[in-house]
């Protein structure tokens, strides 16, 4: 969190405003102060030019001044006496002599210059040695001072063994000349030498001009020039009466001006260092920048303070907003400001408040969710766990998950049987259809049921009933599996139980067919002989010996017909069953006219409903209806008139069942031995009340359980009784 | 004369029915020469007339009484053999029985037998089955011998 907003503060307003303010204002005033500093300095160097041309153009008019006054100073000397005579009297030796004496004391009380005289025909006449000339005679013979003077006024600069000499030239004349008349020719010349050195003011023309400032003294257009103390270069050639700005050889910058001094071939330079007259713009610039600083300090506090009043509520957003995306609402922003920032506050907040409701409100309905997924999955673990069936996730070899039912039907541990592929707990009997199972799984079929044997861990194998079902797009499949080996066994035991069973009921029959044959074989002989002794002896037996024949005759006769029922019985027992609808009423009339055949028509009321249509094997139900309406017949037989009825009894029937009885008002029984009714050779009469063999209502129950349907009776005695007989199945009138 | 009359072939294996049942046949006063054969295997020596019945009067019987329970060969074996035979298909065969199998009865059928009875207990009434049987086949059928009529 911390880290996070330190690293948020690298790029936050709070920090970006100030360095682009910061940025901004810099930029602004480098521009402004380059810019300034140029103007500056270009007005600086004009001024500079102006100043060394002023400064020139006054020095060239003080020497002009100077040069005047050396003009009248020579041509002062020119007018002496003593040099007018001379050049009267050439050959004179005292004019001579009074002219070097004059000479020679007017150089004295004037810095000693050297002094010529020539005359008009160029001839030197005189020369007195002055400093420039410190060897008059040896002088006259050097250079350009044996040239004669050409012209009056001063003449150019020269140099000569390190000293720059210059001459003042002056005519001599005879007469002073008369106005409104032309001057005579001169006689000749006076020459006045002086040596530059002796040029008084350089200094203090330094100090007037400030200082790195230059004055340079030289011939106009020419060489030789000096600053007033010794031989320098001549100055660049520049504009006449222009100032200029120049690069020495040295490579210092310098503004110099140059003008020319009238009434002389000389001219006067000027000049100053550039940075001289520049070091005003320099030091504007020093104080202009440290202005700029205090400018960009001023501005970058006052950014600092601006961002941070216009980012703190941003800030504080941004915080809350921060705080809420990691999951903390508790920090609703400061709203007290009216502007659009304090606006953007009170909007927060109430988003705030609707996030948070809406949050709390989706986490509870999370939650709850939760909350029954996790019962649900827990229901379904909880079922899983405790199914008694083999529950099991796999892929296409592999069990992935089991249920504890495994272990406990095959003894594995859920690891062993993840462990390996399914396969190899299969008998190898079953690999081959299990796996084409599984690709019928895979292929086409979404279920499939089938049977395998597994390995126990103990060696043994179990049958598994198999559902299998694969899982849409995971390709899993599903499936459980019911240990099946009981049932096999079961199934294998009873089909087993079966056969001897089958083979039982062979016995039985070849015995029924021995009884049938056999047993029936000896009662008849007992019959046929005996029949026989009554043809062959009854003359001679008494009333006695009949009597015992006819018992004979008669016990043989009932054991016939016992065999009889018994072997019917028991032939409803083995016969199969075919079924068909059979309509009771016919069946009825029928057995009715079969039973009271030969019996006094009006001594039975016999009262036959309509009934209805049965799902029956007719024979059988025929001979069951026999059974019951001659037991009627039988037993109602000592009443006058006896009643029979037959009919439907819907009480009883819940519609998946048809219930009929047969009622009669007979001598009924004793409800106490209702159960023994249906047993084979139970009887409730003696035989010589009524004749039977007690097989009769065994067989009728024999047939109607055979049918699925039910046989009871309801009696009283004395009363009559109600034989009631249900077949499964709805009945149709 | 006698010759005249058809011979009846009885097959039964038990003595006292063949006494019952010639006494039955005396009752109805037939006096058809009545031949025992005590099993199967005799039964069908007397229609091939070999064994002891090979010097016999050539000539089929006119009534064929068969019981179906007999040692050796049974009663079905030598109805199957008599009908599936063209010499002896003629002859009327009347199965006499104690069985109410219906088994037997349907296999009886299906052989050709051409009657069925089950052998009453009470004699008299085995006495009037003979009769109705006797006069049927071994009278009806043949020109009387003109003695009894």
């Amino acid at each position: 969190m911390a880290d996070s907003s330190l690293r948020a503060s690298h790029r936050s307003l709070r920090v970006r405003l100030p360095l682009l303010m910061l940025g901004l204002v810099s930029i602004v005033l480098a521009i402004f102060m380059a810019v300034a500093f140029r103007l500056l300095e270009d007005t600086l160097v004009n001024a500079g030019k102006t100043r060394a041309q002023a400064a020139a153009t006054q020095l060239a008019d003080m020497m002009r001044q100077s040069v005047l006054q050396r003009n009248a100073e020579a041509q002062r000397v020119a007018r002496d006496e003593s040099v007018r005579l001379l050049l009267q009297h050439p050959t004179d030796e005292a004019a001579l002599a009074a002219a070097r004496q004059r000479l020679t004391a007017w150089a004295a009380s004037s810095a000693q210059p050297g002094v010529q005289v020539w005359d008009a025909g160029g001839t030197r006449i005189l020369a007195v040695a002055g400093k420039a000339f410190p060897d008059g005679a040896s002088g006259a013979a050097t250079g350009s001072v044996e040239e004669p003077p050409r012209a009056a006024g001063v003449s150019a600069f020269r140099e000569l063994n390190g000293v720059i000499s210059y001459d003042v030239v002056a005519d001599i004349v005879d007469a002073p000349a008369e106005a409104g008349h032309p001057s005579p020719p001169p006689l000749g010349h006076l020459v006045i030498r002086r040596s530059f050195s002796s040029v008084p003011t350089s200094d203090g023309l330094r100090q007037l001009l400030g200082s790195g400032a230059v004055v340079k003294l030289g011939n106009h257009g020419g060489r030789v020039w000096t600053d007033l103390k010794t031989i320098v270069p001549p100055p660049p050639p520049m504009a006449a009466s222009g100032a200029a700005e120049y690069t020495l050889p040295d490579g210092s910058r310098r503004l110099g001006a140059n003008v020319p001094i009238a009434g002389s071939p000389w001219a006067i330079a000027t000049e100053f260092p550039r940075e001289v007259a520049v070091a005003p713009a320099r030091a504007f610039l020093t104080r202009a920048l440290l202005i700029a600083l205090a400018c960009i300090l001023l501005a970058t506090i006052g950014a600092h303070l601006l961002s941070r009043r216009i980012t703190s509520p941003l800030h504080e957003l941004t915080a809350a907003a921060e705080a809420i995306s990691a999951g903390d609402y508790s920090h609703p922003v400061a709203a007290g400001r009216g502007d659009e920032i304090g606006r953007l506050g009170v909007a927060f907040n109430a988003m705030l408040g609707q996030v948070r409701a809406g949050r709390r409100d989706l986490e509870q309905r999370v939650a709850e969710r939760v909350g029954e997924l996790e019962a649900a999955r827990e229901e379904t673990d909880r079922f899983f766990s405790l199914a008694l069936d083999l529950l099991c996730i796999a892929d296409g070899s592999h069990l992935k998950r089991v249920n504890p039912a495994w272990q406990k039907v095959l003894g594995w541990s859920p690891d062993e049987l993840t462990s390996r592929s399914y396969l190899e707990f299969v008998h190898p009997e079953d690999v081959a259809p299990t796996e084409r199972e599984t690709a019928r799984l895979s292929g086409s079929l979404p279920l499939v049921s089938f049977a395998n044997r597994y390995r126990c861990k103990d060696g043994t194998y179990r049958w598994l009933e198999w559902k299998a079902a694969r899982a849409g797009k995971t390709g899993l499949i599903f499936a459980a599996a019911r240990d099946i080996t009981e049932q096999r066994r079961a199934a294998d035991s009873q089909a087993t139980h079966i056969g001897e069973l089958a083979a039982l009921n062979q016995e039985l029959e070849a015995f029924s067919y021995s009884v049938s044959h056999d047993l029936r074989a000896p009662l008849r002989h007992v019959t046929g002989f005996a029949a026989l002794l009554d043809a062959h002896a009854s003359a001679t037996l008494d009333e006695k010996g009949r009597r015992y024949l006819t018992t004979i005759t008669a016990a043989a006769s009932r054991m016939g017909r016992l065999i009889d029922d018994l072997l019917t019985f028991s032939r409803m027992g083995r016969t199969p069953l075919a079924k068909r609808r059979v309509p009771l009423d016919d069946l009825v009339q029928d057995v009715r006219r079969e039973v009271s055949a030969g019996l006094d028509e009006g001594k039975i009321e016999w009262n036959i409903r309509p009934l209805p249509i049965v799902e029956a094997d007719p024979s059988m139900l025929r001979l069951a209806m026999i059974n019951l309406l001659s037991n009627a017949v039988k037993y109602s037989s000592p009443r006058t008139p006896a009643h029979i009825e037959v009919g439907t009894n819907g009480h009883h029937g819940n519609g998946d069942e048809t219930i009929f009885f047969v009622r009669d008002n007979g001598v009924g029984f004793d409800m106490q031995y209702a159960p023994k009714l249906f047993g084979v050779f139970q009887r409730l009469h003696g035989a010589d009340e009524f004749e039977g063999t007690g097989i009769g209502l065994a067989n009728v129950r024999r047939i109607i359980q055979r049918h699925g349907g039910r046989v009871w009776a309801e009696a009283e005695v004395d009363r009559g009784a109600t034989f009631f007989v249900s077949l499964p199945g709805k009945g149709n009138q | 004369m006698i010759a005249d009359v058809r011979t009846i072939l009885l097959a039964e294996d038990n003595v006292n029915d063949v006494e019952l049942t010639l006494a039955a046949l005396r009752e109805n006063n037939l006096i058809n020469p009545v031949v025992v054969a005590r099993d199967g295997s005799e039964a069908l020596d007397y229609l091939h007339q070999r064994n002891r019945y090979a010097d016999r009067v050539t000539g089929n019987p006119g009534l064929f009484l068969l019981d179906l329970k007999m040692p050796k060969v049974d009663g079905i074996e030598v109805l199957r053999a008599v009908k599936s035979d063209a010499r002896f298909r003629t002859i009327p065969v009347v199965v006499l029985t104690s069985s109410r199998e219906e088994q037997d009865l349907v296999h009886s059928y299906n052989l050709g037998v051409n009657a069925y009875v089950v052998k009453p207990v009470a004699f008299q009434d085995f006495v009037q089955a003979v009769k109705l049987l006797g006069g049927f086949w071994a009278i009806l059928n043949e020109p009387p011998p003109a003695r009894v009529a």
